[in-house]
């Protein structure tokens, strides 16, 4: 495929238009996904905003965290339990085609917000809710961020299991289940289009971000109803004279390549990697090349190795990964600027060659599209949507 | 929404797919379609996906395949062989989408590539998977998820923020993967969408390094920005007996830990607000700590779970599934394969207007040969014999 051709047709969500209530990492990424592929994501803010604005870093006040999730959507800034504002986002939800959430489940039924409520006004809308344990059952109102939903799926665990070394679970990194989430919101929501498509009718989804973790577990979920004859060898990190590198000699062919690589073909008659010895040898195989790997630096090595054929990798920052020749070519690292100036962030990883699929270049600012938004759904003119702002309904940054 | 059985279609009942995926990425990124009602014709080769060969298996057939194919038919073909190549490309003209995760380029080398299926089928919609992108210098690289944690930035980061931020974790889970099949089941749909509105297809290009970047935001924006207050640590906390997570982040989180720990002058004590944010931090969770020192991580989590502010114990798994939220979600469910039934995981959402769920067949290796070939192509069984007497279609397999 292209090198990133220049698209110049519509994205494949052009024409449909997104209300997005949600907040932080997992409801914004969602929306975010549906934005690169040509929706209109109106992002509803309350008068504080998305907790994420305030999040470092940020320059002049402005957070990129915030920019790199929310680029490409429209900002409207209302109060929901203002009735004023309610009523015009009751008639802003009589026009979209979508709805996305998540809050705790229950918040935006006492907001008069839930899809039972919205249904009543427009039929074939397609809701959908994130949560942590899923909209309704003993555990919904259970509040859950992505480290929260880590511990308590088993996913922490399962890790723990990998780095026998270790006494205690890892400090939470990264924010998985949230954007894990995220990416089943955008594929329920496509295809509960595609569906509206074909019969006409809406749909609710319901999507569990304990779930999501716990579909990422399926070797340990079998693992546990039957014993596996063997373990799976370590997949450690060798260090190198300045760093580390991963080498995986998985098939005999790998394995040979490896071998001739490091100019150690005597490897591959001293450790054997198939038959009983196989664990015990892949362990020895990894110190062989670690020795190996002592006088080299961690680039030189993932060269050699990698050259060679054997499956590697440098341990890579992320900001030198967004970097390097491959992610050039398919410009993974692309600009886009809010208020405070230009910044980088990753393009979203899939391409469609026929049609637009990358991040909007804007990052709104709170509010900042109050007017456009009521004037192009609701035809309120702009002296309409003035009196609004005055009257405090519509709130700006 | 309650999880009851629908007797209403799923959202992508009548959809077609032809599979030639492999491993993890794809088969998960198609399970995911079938879950919402899509025919799955997985295309495999003699050997059979190499999955089916993958621990842990009872009596030949692997359950670590079964959770990732349940739902698929399987037709099993010398893809070597031209008649072989000859019949997917009348199968591919009948379908709606082909999916595939090989190393870029050896579906062209088949004559199976985006041009070839496009030719026989304007309107089908091409997904592919790989480490790098199908084109550029990284992309003909071996890639298996831990080779991307690595290289995409993961790793690193991960390391980052532990006790010992010297040395890389092992590889474990392998989230790139089944992240990368999300992704690519998400795009599949915005395309099928697209094609119903517009008539086009589409070609679909898929990097697991890039979808770890976009998992690793905060990474990428204080690489180049001064910080002004980093990021709180989320360190496990330590009971009489397990270990619990709490994140306290919002002021009202705040005050209901106090409140549920018995402790309300930890709001005044350890203000989580700049600038002693993450001294206080770090104190805070010390506290918490000497107080969940005479209970159960069950009863720290019981006690500050039902006061509001968000935690969760550190489970196994199965402890997880066995929740009470679990069943009532039905977040796991048994499937079979011919060797018996087994619990897999669900998927993780739920439609309230059609069906969502893995469904309960595993398919053995070819087990749908002559059902597809005649039934889709039209292929007498005369004919299907001779294709398998000459080795264009394997047998199938009923034992393994």
């Amino acid at each position: 495929m292209s090198k990133v051709v220049k698209m110049t047709a519509p994205g494949a969500l052009s024409g449909i238009r997104v209300l997005d209530f949600s907040g932080a990492v997992a409801g914004p990424f969602g929306a975010r996904l549906l934005a690169d592929l040509g929706a209109e994501v109106v992002k509803v803010e309350a008068p504080n905003g998305d907790l994420l604005r305030g999040m470092t870093p940020r320059r002049k006040g402005r957070s990129t965290y915030f920019g790199q999730i929310n680029c490409g959507k429209k900002s409207l800034c209302l109060d929901l339990k203002d009735k004023r504002a309610l009523d015009l986002v009751l008639k802003l939800a009589e026009k979209t085609d979508v709805v996305l959430q998540n809050f705790r489940p229950g918040v935006m039924k006492r907001l008069k917000l839930g899809y039972t409520d919205l249904r009543k006004i427009n039929p074939d809308i397609i809701y959908c809710s994130i949560s942590g344990y899923g909209q309704e059952g003993p555990a919904a109102h259970w509040a859950a961020y992505a480290p929260i939903v880590h511990a308590s799926s088993g996913f922490e665990h399962a890790i723990l299991s990998y780095n026998k070394n270790l006494d205690r679970p890892l400090n939470g990194s990264n924010a998985t289940a949230d954007y894990l989430a995220a990416t089943f919101a955008m594929g329920a929501i496509s295809a509960a289009l595609l569906k509206r498509e074909r019969t006409g009718k809406g749909e609710e989804i319901d999507i569990s971000m304990t779930e999501a973790m716990q579909n990422l577990l399926a070797y340990e979920i079998q693992e546990l109803q039957f014993k596996a004859e063997r373990a799976r060898p370590d997949y450690r990190p060798i260090r190198a004279k300045d760093g580390f590198i991963l080498v995986l000699p998985l098939s005999a062919n790998n394995f040979r390549d490896l071998a001739n690589a490091c100019g150690h073909p005597e490897w591959l008659q001293k450790f054997p990697l198939s038959g009983a010895e196989r664990m015990k040898n892949f362990a020895l195989v990894l110190s062989a090349v670690e020795e190996w790997a002592a006088t080299r630096t961690a680039e030189e090595a993932e060269d050699i190795i990698r050259e060679g054929g054997c499956p590697c990798a440098r341990y890579t920052d992320v900001w030198s990964a967004m970097h390097g020749p491959q992610a050039d070519f398919r410009e993974s690292a692309v600009e886009v600027e809010d208020g405070s100036g230009p910044f980088m962030i990753p393009a979203s990883p899939l391409r469609l060659n026929q049609s637009h699929s990358r991040p909007g270049r804007y990052v709104a600012d709170l509010g900042e599209h109050n007017a456009e938004v009521l004037q192009s759904w609701l035809g309120l003119s702009p002296a309409d949507t003035s009196r609004l702002a005055e009257s405090g309904v519509l709130f700006t940054a | 929404m309650s999880i009851q059985a629908h007797t209403t279609p799923g959202a992508l009942e009548g959809v077609r797919v032809v599979d030639f995926t492999g491993v993890i990425a794809g088969p998960y990124a198609t399970r995911l379609m079938a879950d919402l009602g899509a025919e799955v014709i997985k295309i495999e080769p003699p050997v059979g996906d190499l999955l089916r060969q993958t621990l842990p298996r009872r009596k030949g057939r692997s359950t670590y395949f079964g959770q990732l194919n349940a739902g698929k038919k399987s037709i099993c073909l010398n893809l070597k062989d031209k008649r072989a190549i000859d019949l997917v490309l009348k199968l591919a003209e009948k379908s709606d989408v082909a999916v595939q995760n090989f190393r870029p380029g050896v579906m062209r080398e088949f004559g199976l590539g985006y041009k070839d299926l496009k030719a026989v089928n304007p309107k089908i919609i091409y997904c592919n998977m790989s480490g790098f992108g199908q084109e550029g210098p990284a992309s003909d690289w071996a890639a298996f998820a831990p080779i991307i944690h690595a290289t995409s930035g993961l790793d690193l980061s991960m390391m980052a923020w532990q006790e010992d931020n010297k040395t890389p974790l092992n590889g474990s889970v392998p989230f790139a993967d089944y992240m990368t099949g999300v992704h690519g089941n998400a795009a599949i749909l915005a395309a099928l969408f697209r094609r119903e509105r517009t008539g086009r297809g589409e070609e679909i290009d898929i990097a697991m390094t890039e979808v770890m970047y976009n998992a690793l935001t905060n990474e990428i924006q204080e690489a180049k920005m001064k910080m002004q207050g980093a990021r709180l640590k989320y360190r496990a906390i330590k009971a009489k007996e397990g270990f619990f997570v709490v994140n306290p982040l919002s002021p009202s989180n705040f005050a209901d830990l106090c409140k549920s720990c018995g402790h309300p002058e930890w709001q005044t004590k350890y203000p989580l607000q700049v600038p002693e944010r993450l001294k206080n931090w770090e104190n805070l969770l010390n506290e918490v700590e000497a107080w969940a020192s005479e209970l159960t991580a069950a009863q720290a989590e019981q006690i500050i779970g039902a006061g509001g502010c968000p935690v969760g114990r550190l489970r196994r798994v199965e402890e997880a599934l066995a929740e009470p939220q679990a069943q009532f979600r039905i977040s796991s469910l048994e499937v079979e394969d011919g060797n018996g039934p087994f619990t897999v995981a669900n998927t993780p959402l739920r439609m309230c207007d059609s069906e969502s769920r893995i469904r309960e067949h595993v398919p053995f290796l070819g087990e749908h040969n002559a059902q597809i070939l005649e039934n889709l192509l039209g292929v007498t069984p005369r004919d299907f014999a001779a294709l398998v007497e000459s080795g264009v279609v394997q047998k199938e397999k009923t034992v393994a």
